[in-house]
């Protein structure tokens, strides 16, 4: 069965694939808020890359330490192919539904 | 370089209980995160804001990637149930290598199990009548039987009051027939003394032929023969009448019928 994309996680799988190898934690937490302007907890993402990593759409590997963040190696994000095809079969449904909607209801 | 070149450090409290709860693998990158987070937040809002997002994002990353999961190998192996566990895995492990045998093996034992069920539950069955009556061999109940649909059919004890002086009369081969209707709940009274009873019968007069319950005194030939007639325990008698023996006194049923006592009955097994 396709692991089941929820909205957030498709945000942070977004933004993965948007800083490509450069994806972490924070890095991400961090986009979301400002390019985004959406509050939110470093805790939620984490946990929503865990579940990524979980269900295949991404994949981490432990970054080298540099000397910022007191020394500590980053845990870096890429996307897998699984995770490309549930991004674009999230992209296609939406497009599908939007093809859907009756012109007249979008005049603003 | 200075190690420690951050002037502000995040709740040493909040760092020691994540490095307390997160396992090996993750702690190092999350806390750098964290306190990446931290700086970032502290130059923004404040260190105030910076250190209550730290605890907060401390406690939320409690979580099932995150928990310490290896526990089971730091444990001590005083655990009971770890022997069981493998027991059962070779169990496991030998019967699906050895799948013809293991079938033939749980077939035959259910099938034995439930055959000693079956012959313990027709055995139960038979011996749960009464035996003690001479005749029991010549003693039938006649039930009724209900077809609400096709194919769905049960009994009812309950016959057509009718029915046992009919049956005698279209079959000879029924010697005698008895009805017998249960008496819920019926208050005797005696004087001034009055008591429920909840195990009495209405019964036809040849009852006591067919049945072999013993009478101390009275008659069983005759002691039912006239209406209003009753039969009890010596038990019974002495509540009502304080002597075990009150042949011929009577006693009310239900406030307005008198029953004439002909027969004291041995105490029923």
């Amino acid at each position: 069965m396709r692991p089941y994309l929820g909205e957030f996680e498709e945000i942070v799988l977004l933004l993965v694939a948007v800083q490509h190898d450069e994806a972490y934690g924070f890095s991400i937490t961090k986009a979301i808020e400002e390019k985004l302007s959406r509050a939110v907890t470093m805790s939620s993402v984490h946990t929503a890359l865990y579940r990524l990593e979980e269900k295949g759409l991404v994949q981490s590997r432990v970054g080298g330490a540099t000397s910022e963040r007191g020394g500590r190696s980053k845990r870096l994000f890429t996307i897998t192919a699984q995770g490309k095809e549930a991004l674009l079969e999230a992209k296609k449904m939406r497009e599908q539904i939007w093809s859907w909607i009756p012109k007249t209801v979008l005049e603003l | 370089m200075k190690k420690n070149i951050h002037p502000v450090a995040p709740p040493k409290l909040a760092t020691r209980f994540f490095e307390w709860y997160c396992n090996d693998e993750l702690q190092e990158s999350i806390q750098g995160d964290l306190l990446e987070r931290f700086e970032d937040i502290a130059s923004r809002k404040g260190i105030r804001r910076a250190k209550i997002n730290y605890y907060l994002d401390v406690i939320r990353l409690m979580n099932k990637y995150t928990l310490r999961r290896n526990k089971k190998h730091h444990r001590n192996h005083l655990n009971p149930t770890d022997m069981l566990n493998y027991n059962f895995l070779i169990s496991w492990r030998f019967l699906s290598k050895h799948r013809g045998y293991a079938l033939i093996n749980i077939i035959g034992l259910s099938i034995g199990l439930a055959s000693c069920l079956l012959i313990f539950l027709f055995l139960k069955n038979e011996l749960s009548f009464d035996h003690f009556h001479a005749n029991s061999e010549n003693i039938y109940r006649v039930t009724t039987q209900f077809n609400f649909k096709v194919g769905n059919m049960t009994h009812f004890a309950n016959t057509p009051p009718a029915f046992a002086p009919g049956i005698r009369g279209l079959f000879p081969e029924v010697e005698k027939a008895s009805r017998l209707r249960y008496a819920m709940r019926t208050r005797f009274g005696k004087d001034d003394k009055s008591f429920y009873e909840d195990q009495g019968f209405y019964a036809d007069s040849v009852f006591l032929e067919i049945f072999d319950f013993k009478l101390i005194t009275g008659d069983a030939g005759t002691a039912l023969d006239e209406p209003n007639s009753i039969v009890m325990t010596e038990e019974m008698a002495l509540k009502y009448f304080d002597k075990p023996a009150p042949i011929g006194e009577t006693i009310v049923l239900n406030g307005d019928q008198a029953l004439k006592i002909t027969g004291i009955l041995e105490p029923v097994p």
